[in-house]
């Protein structure tokens, strides 16, 4: 079947063009990777965790200009990932990159650590729909509507088993979901978006309209006298949190983290990036977008917050809620006091509370299907070289769809889940962002090399002739991105509570890139008994 | 016709028999479909011939999975590639011996627009309808000369009715009444219609007579297209007109992965 690649010609007074090859129609639009970007961002989970850590673990951390540093940070990895992807356009993450550069264990090593590390956040993910998202929805309703139905279920819903059950339905929708093909997911992605939109348009809206004396009355109200406004703030500081004033650098940059963690999905489309139509454009509008559309709504909703509970507030309310306070007479809400908590408390409406927890878990589960989705190209393109089982490659005849790397990965978030309900350990590896931004860094360490060492790749894609500063576009954009991913990388390092890179934890990362080694190394014999190299794939040029 | 192109011919004709035969529909579509439903105007195919690589057909996507089982018993290898990116809407098979690929698209052809096919695999064998072959070509943005030929052929050979008795006539009505829900269509085709109309003096082999009854038959499937009552969203997308990308982009053929 033939079908359009380059237009010339002319003939008869009018124009027909000339086409090489047959045709293949790509299946996301640059809205649907606008949506995908943001989504994995997720801004509701990037306001929650600025307004929670931000103020509680780094008093003194200017908190807008680490959501600013952050958003740069994260261009300049957009910037070397959009080279990459321009010259290699296939969906699986960096492994279709780094496949073609790297030696091969390298290479998927890298692959399967970020996969891993993206597969555990998805299921992180749905431990927060349960956690953060329904269990304080429940919570706060009770209390509003006076029901102690609403807060007994709260309870049940926080029972680990309950927990366990809820999160492993979230993984199987979102499994089903991806299974239903792409289109669909993408069509669910619009409808998600929309409802998280308007969750947070109503929470800006709560925070800009009401006054700080109403959020004081309501707060007093639904947890005093167990904890009060004023109580809090005297608790938090007579157990050790201080607001030193003026501003610190340091604490800046390690506060943007939590900036830095969800921005970091403003690059995902890279997961899919052979299923979009529009290319380089269509990557370009989704990475960027991502950045600062996201950037801009962290801003906002730092700013309302901030300015509506008071940041001495905030940082005495996450002290005493973190566990950072030592002193037990630390007072501190029934449940952790992310945003959505303290706006539903501060709008006093048991409807606004449910539109801006709805938008909550609505941000959250956006999140959830795009990473697994990430996990399961990459499987996908493993398959295809044959360094993982063919079934992984195969497409349901059944559901058209690749069920078998769907089933896999919603199995690997589902151990993950059952660890985050039942080994509290895992509840806070946060440090799997950094096993993630590592595998990046390298990736775009080696795209600076590419248009070197691969020149016959790289001189067949569209930006092969672009220049900036005399250099290959890709070598300047990827040592950007390179740069802000070590960077990125020590400052996540240097945070001792948000990553924590200390002793076992350490092991734990180190076993995740091991473990890819081990799996690639038991493929390749297992591919040589069946008089297979797995080394030819590598040598081989993407397609086109 | 060459050597060449019968044993595609044969290959088809012999994949859609041998599937009828177990239960099968699979219908030719493309260059091959053309020659088929063409017999009186072989010659002038083969003026501007251009070697086939390979043949198309289209299929009910519920029946993939043994569709696929058939031609992988006839010795078809599938690229899996091909199937994951396409998420089984099209499977693409290679004979491993002589480097036939054989094509198969489920349900619809969907390039710059989509045209439905699962419901009308009835309607005609071993190809898919006149008229779906004609909106097979006139779906395209970026018409080549290739394509331009087999539309003078095709409306050469098979006159454009509103009501069709047989086969052989192109149903005008079915594609009126497809392209007065869908502006872009609509305005694709009628560009396709005029670049058509645009290159019939160019073709030498076409005789002056020739070319008056191609030019007829495009006129009476003008007027029936312009004649059929639009819809509202036809109506509302054709005040935006070309401002807005009115069709699919369709990439280079490869993989996703």
């Amino acid at each position: 079947m033939d079908s359009n690649t380059e237009a010339t010609g002319a003939s008869g007074g009018d124009r027909v063009f000339l086409r090489k090859a047959s045709g293949l129609i790509k299946t996301a639009s640059t809205a649907d990777v606008v949506i995908f970007n943001i989504g994995v961002v997720s801004i509701g989970i990037g306001i929650a965790g600025v307004l929670l850590y931000g103020p509680s673990v780094y008093p003194g951390g200017n908190l807008p200009l680490g959501i600013i540093i952050a958003c740069v940070a994260m261009s300049m990895i957009a910037f070397g990932m959009l080279t990459w992807t321009a010259v290699i356009p296939r969906s699986g993450g960096i492994y279709p990159f780094v496949s073609r550069i790297l030696p091969p264990p390298i290479a998927f090593m890298l692959s399967w650590a970020e996969s891993i590390a993206w597969l555990f956040f998805c299921a992180l993910a749905s431990y927060w729909i349960m956690t953060i998202g329904l269990i304080p929805m429940f919570t706060v309703l009770g209390i509003q509507t006076g029901s102690s139905a609403l807060t007994d279920f709260a309870t049940t819903l926080a029972e680990p088993i309950w927990t366990f059950a809820g999160g492993i339905i979230v993984l199987i929708i979102a499994g089903s979901i991806l299974g239903a093909g792409m289109r669909r997911y993408f069509l669910s992605q619009k409808i998600m978006i929309v409802i998280a939109f308007i969750g947070t348009f109503v929470m800006f809206g709560v925070m800009l309209f009401s006054s700080k004396e109403t959020f004081i009355a309501n707060f007093d109200k639904a947890f005093g006298p167990d904890a009060t406004y004023a109580g809090v703030l005297a608790t938090g500081k007579a157990g050790g949190w201080v607001n030193p004033g003026g501003f610190d650098f340091g604490q800046t940059m390690q506060a943007s983290n939590w900036a830095f963690l969800p921005l970091v999905g403003a690059a995902f489309s890279i997961a899919i990036g052979g299923e979009i139509k529009s290319g380089v454009k269509g990557q370009t509008v989704g990475m960027f977008s991502g950045v600062w559309v996201c950037g801009l709504f962290f801003l906002i909703g730092t700013v309302l917050g901030t300015r509506i509970f008071g940041y001495d507030f905030l940082g005495t309310l996450g002290y005493n809620s973190l566990g950072l306070n030592a002193d037990a007479a630390a007072q501190a809400t029934p449940v952790v006091p992310w945003v959505t908590l303290l706006a539903g408390v501060l709008g006093g409406s048991p409807v606004l509370t449910v539109i801006m927890s709805v938008g909550f878990i609505a941000w959250i589960w956006l999140w959830i299907p795009a990473m697994q989705s990430y996990g399961e190209r990459a499987m996908i393109a493993w398959a295809f070289d044959r360094v993982a089982p063919n079934k992984l490659g195969t497409v349901s005849d059944r559901f058209h769809s690749p069920i078998v790397a769907i089933g896999v990965a919603t199995i690997i978030t589902a151990i993950f889940m059952y660890l985050f309900v039942y080994v509290s350990y895992f509840g806070t590896l946060v440090l799997f962002l950094l096993v993630g931004v590592l595998a990046w860094t390298v990736a775009l360490g080696a795209g600076a090399f590419f248009p070197f060492l691969r020149p016959e790749i790289y001189g067949k894609s569209s930006i092969a002739n672009r220049k900036l500063l005399g250099l290959p576009i890709m070598t300047v954009g990827c040592f950007l991105g390179f740069v802000a991913g070590v960077g990125y990388s020590i400052n996540m390092f240097l945070d001792e509570f948000a990553v924590n890179a200390r002793g076992s934890r350490l092991i734990v990362a180190a076993g995740v890139f091991l473990s890819g080694l081990i799996f690639f190394y038991v493929m390749k014999m297992y591919r040589r008994s069946q008089g297979v190299d797995i080394n030819l794939a590598f040598k081989e040029i993407p397609i086109e | 016709m060459s050597v060449e192109n019968e044993h595609f011919v044969a290959e088809g004709l012999s994949i859609v028999d041998d599937a009828q035969a177990q239960g099968l529909q699979l219908r030719i579509l493309g260059s091959l479909a053309y020659r088929i439903h063409c017999p009186e105007n072989l010659q002038l195919f083969e003026a501007m011939e251009r070697a086939l690589t390979d043949i198309d057909f289209s299929a009910d996507r519920r029946k993939s999975r043994e569709i696929k089982k058939f031609l992988v018993a006839r010795g078809y290898e599938e690229d899996q590639r091909m199937t994951a990116s396409t998420e089984g809407r099209r499977y693409y098979f290679e004979d491993p011996k002589n480097g036939l690929g054989v094509d198969v698209f489920y349900d619809e052809l969907h390039f710059c627009h989509a045209i439905p096919l699962r419901d009308r695999l009835d309607l005609d064998s071993p190809t898919i309808t006149t008229c779906d072959l004609l909106l097979e070509k006139m779906q395209i943005v970026e018409l080549n000369l290739k394509d331009v030929k087999d539309t003078l052929v095709l409306m050469l050979e098979h006159p454009v009715v509103e009501n069709p008795s047989s086969t052989e006539e192109i149903d005008g009505g079915y594609i009126a009444k497809l392209l007065s829900g869908d502006w872009g269509f609509y305005h694709t085709v009628n560009i396709n219609l005029d670049r058509v109309e645009r290159f019939i003096p160019d073709f030498e082999m076409i005789s002056a007579e020739q070319g008056a009854l191609i030019l007829s038959r495009i006129n009476d499937l003008r007027k029936l297209i312009e004649d059929a009552p639009k819809s509202r969203k036809w109506k509302m997308r054709a005040k935006i007109g070309e401002k807005k990308q009115w069709y699919q982009d369709v990439a280079p053929k490869g993989s996703s992965f």
